[in-house]
């Protein structure tokens, strides 16, 4: 019994095979303008790799900002609710689950069945997202990549008082002018968003065991501070952004229970 | 039936400017539900409820500062595009800083030939509802010096009775959205429509639509929601609840429960009663401590069978936001998930919200 979990975000599109409790193959890619195109493709790429084809698939469930518009779903469900099927799946005693994605935050709580308990949003703001670090990647004329790894090696942590990203960007672009340490200015900016993520788990209240989901965690910075400032180890998948499209892979799955 | 109680809402200028020619009467804005709109009934005036449009509100814009109340502005804007240009008089009460700012800035700005500041205790007390009976005799006299005609304890005591018989059809409205005869939306329209029509004009159009929604099948209800907000002068966030599964089977919010909810008393002395009824009886947090005002809300989630609520607060609606943190502790203890909002109630808004609301959705069906 094969089935498809599809999350299109705003950023990336994910899809991901599953066979019962196997997963078969994955795929990540960006979404662009086009969310309807790029639902196909990465539908078609993650198929591709497991050398299966369409007719194969039992069940597609869709999820994400874009999941109404996939046209091939029979389905679909919010990120949130897949995002805590997915980490439950992953990290059976998770109970707290940050969701960082390319345009929001999410902080969510599930029981110990990873049934969603309690969730809250950043509210329309872009800091914190990966979005936002993109922006600011581009500023320094690094990669996406690279920031994490410059925040690593600071040796003092400049406080970023901005909380608007686009405030930040100025802000940033300052520090930068006025001569100072590149590292420590862009580690000042992830111990910025860490604090906003922080306040953001306590709107739901924190609770152990706490996985971090989406493209930030593959962000070493972000993660280190966030363990720092919740006094948790954070648990975090081989592919964090695919987690919302295995839980909705895994709830096309449960149709046929 | 539905669509005809929207329709309602879009044509209200029209159906004010229409009942002004025929009657020859005055039209009266009011601002919030602390106005007790009898005596405006009673001496034989039109009050309709101020409300604003989502649209850009281009003129208001440039008179306010940006962290101030939506439905506030958008009603002003109304004004300045000459929306409201049928109005006689304007009733503004003392309610929160922005709508007791309405009474100069509406009398500065436009051209309405009567404008009313009336005075509402900030307690409810004994002698808050005393003074308050003063305030609506003070109240009384202004209406009948500018119209130069008597209001008559006969005229008041008419007034109440229609105003009551509205509430027990409201009050009927909002048992049957319970049951599953009337959507949350419609039943918001009701409320609507009942803010801006002459209420024995609108009596008659709940009790025929009323009856006809007592024969129709009941459809089965999606997840029962309670929805608590500041001003919500149109159905748009209902209709989104509903599309997204929910079902709004009870409320706490002005232009809702608050309208209807409890009737005013039969008593030898009429404006006592009104006191009491606007005054103590209409749960606002602007008026009412958060302890008294949870009882109301405590006790309408357990009879309507509410599943979760909604909160949406407007944006610098201090009355809600300040209150907000203890309502949603209350309503947690109570084993009730919560979703909030703050907003502007803009189209663009919506988008975002309807991500949030069908994971509350998801979330409680489970």
């Amino acid at each position: 019994m094969i089935t498809a979990g599809i999350d299109i975000g705003s950023s990336t599109s994910k899809a991901v095979l599953i066979d019962e409790g196997d997963m078969l193959s994955y795929s990540i890619m960006p979404t662009g303008a086009e969310s309807v195109n790029s639902a196909r493709r990465v539908m078609a790429d993650v198929l591709d790799k497991a050398g299966i084809s369409a007719k194969d698939v039992s069940y597609i469930l869709a999820t994400g900002y874009g999941r109404v518009i996939v046209p091939f779903a029979n389905e679909a469900l919010t990120e949130l609710t897949c995002h805590a099927r997915g980490a439950h799946f992953l990290f059976p005693n998770v109970r707290t689950i940050l969701d960082m994605g390319g345009q929001d935050c999410k902080a969510i709580r599930c029981d110990a069945n990873g049934q969603l308990l309690n969730f809250v949003m950043n509210d329309k703001c872009a800091a914190g997202t990966g979005r936002f670090l993109e922006l600011i990647a581009r500023v320094l004329g690094v990669s996406l990549d690279a920031l994490s790894d410059l925040a690593l090696k600071a040796t003092a942590t400049i406080k970023i008082n901005s909380t608007c990203a686009v405030f930040a960007k100025s802000e940033v672009t300052s520090l930068i002018r006025e001569g100072k340490n590149r590292c420590d200015v862009i580690a000042g900016l992830h111990d910025a968003i860490a604090m906003r993520v922080f306040n953001l788990l306590r709107g739901v209240g924190i609770e152990s065991q706490l996985a971090i989901t989406g493209g930030l965690g593959k962000n070493k910075a972000i993660i280190r501070e966030i363990e720092k400032k919740t006094d948790l180890n954070c648990m975090i998948a081989e592919e964090p952004q695919i987690v919302g499209a295995l839980g909705a892979a895994l709830f096309a799955r449960d149709k046929f229970i | 039936m539905d669509i005809k109680l929207d329709l309602l809402r879009q044509n209200r200028h029209d159906m004010a400017r229409l009942w002004k020619k025929e009657t020859g009467g005055k039209v009266v804005g009011v601002f919030c539900c602390n106005v007790p709109e009898e005596l405006i009934y009673a001496a034989g005036m039109l009050p309709v409820r101020l409300m604003g449009e989502k649209e850009e509100a281009s003129e208001a814009d440039l008179h306010f500062p940006s962290n101030c109340c939506p439905y506030v502005k958008r009603s002003f804007d109304q004004g300045l595009k000459h929306r409201y240009d049928y109005l006689d008089g304007i009733i503004v009460p003392n309610t929160c800083d922005m709508v007791r700012a309405m009474y100069g800035t509406w009398k500065m700005n436009l051209d309405i030939p009567f404008a009313y500041f009336l005075e509402v205790p900030q307690r409810i007390s004994p002698r808050g509802i005393e003074f308050f009976r003063e305030r609506i005799l003070d109240f009384k006299g202004g209406l009948e010096e500018w119209s130069g005609c008597e209001i008559t304890a006969k005229a008041i005591e008419d007034a109440i009775e229609t105003y009551n018989l509205n509430r027990r059809l409201l009050q009927s409205a909002g048992r049957f959205r319970q049951d599953g005869l009337l959507s949350g939306v419609e039943c918001q329209n009701m409320v609507i429509s009942s803010m801006f029509m002459p209420k024995d004009e609108h009596n008659r159009l709940m009790g025929a639509f009323l009856e006809e929604a007592a024969r129709r099948d009941t459809p089965p209800l999606g997840v029962r929601l309670l929805i608590s907000a500041s001003m919500l002068d149109n159905s748009d966030f209902i209709r989104l609840l509903e599309e997204c599964g929910g079902s709004v089977v009870a409320d706490d919010m002005p232009a809702g429960s608050r309208y209807f909810f409890y009737s005013v008393n039969h008593s030898s002395d009429p404006f006592f009663a009104l006191a009491e009824r606007y005054l103590v009886q209409v749960p606002c947090p602007r008026k009412m401590l958060p302890r008294d005002r949870f009882e109301f809300i405590k006790q309408v989630m357990e009879e309507t069978g509410a599943e979760g609520a909604v909160i949406h607060n407007l944006k610098a609606c201090d009355c809600h936001l300040y209150e907000y943190p203890y309502l949603k502790k209350m309503l947690q203890d109570l084993g009730l998930p919560v979703l909030f909002f703050r907003g502007e109630e803009t189209e663009a808004e919506q988008e975002t919200q309807r991500d949030d609301i069908e994971a509350f959705i998801e979330m409680i069906r489970g």
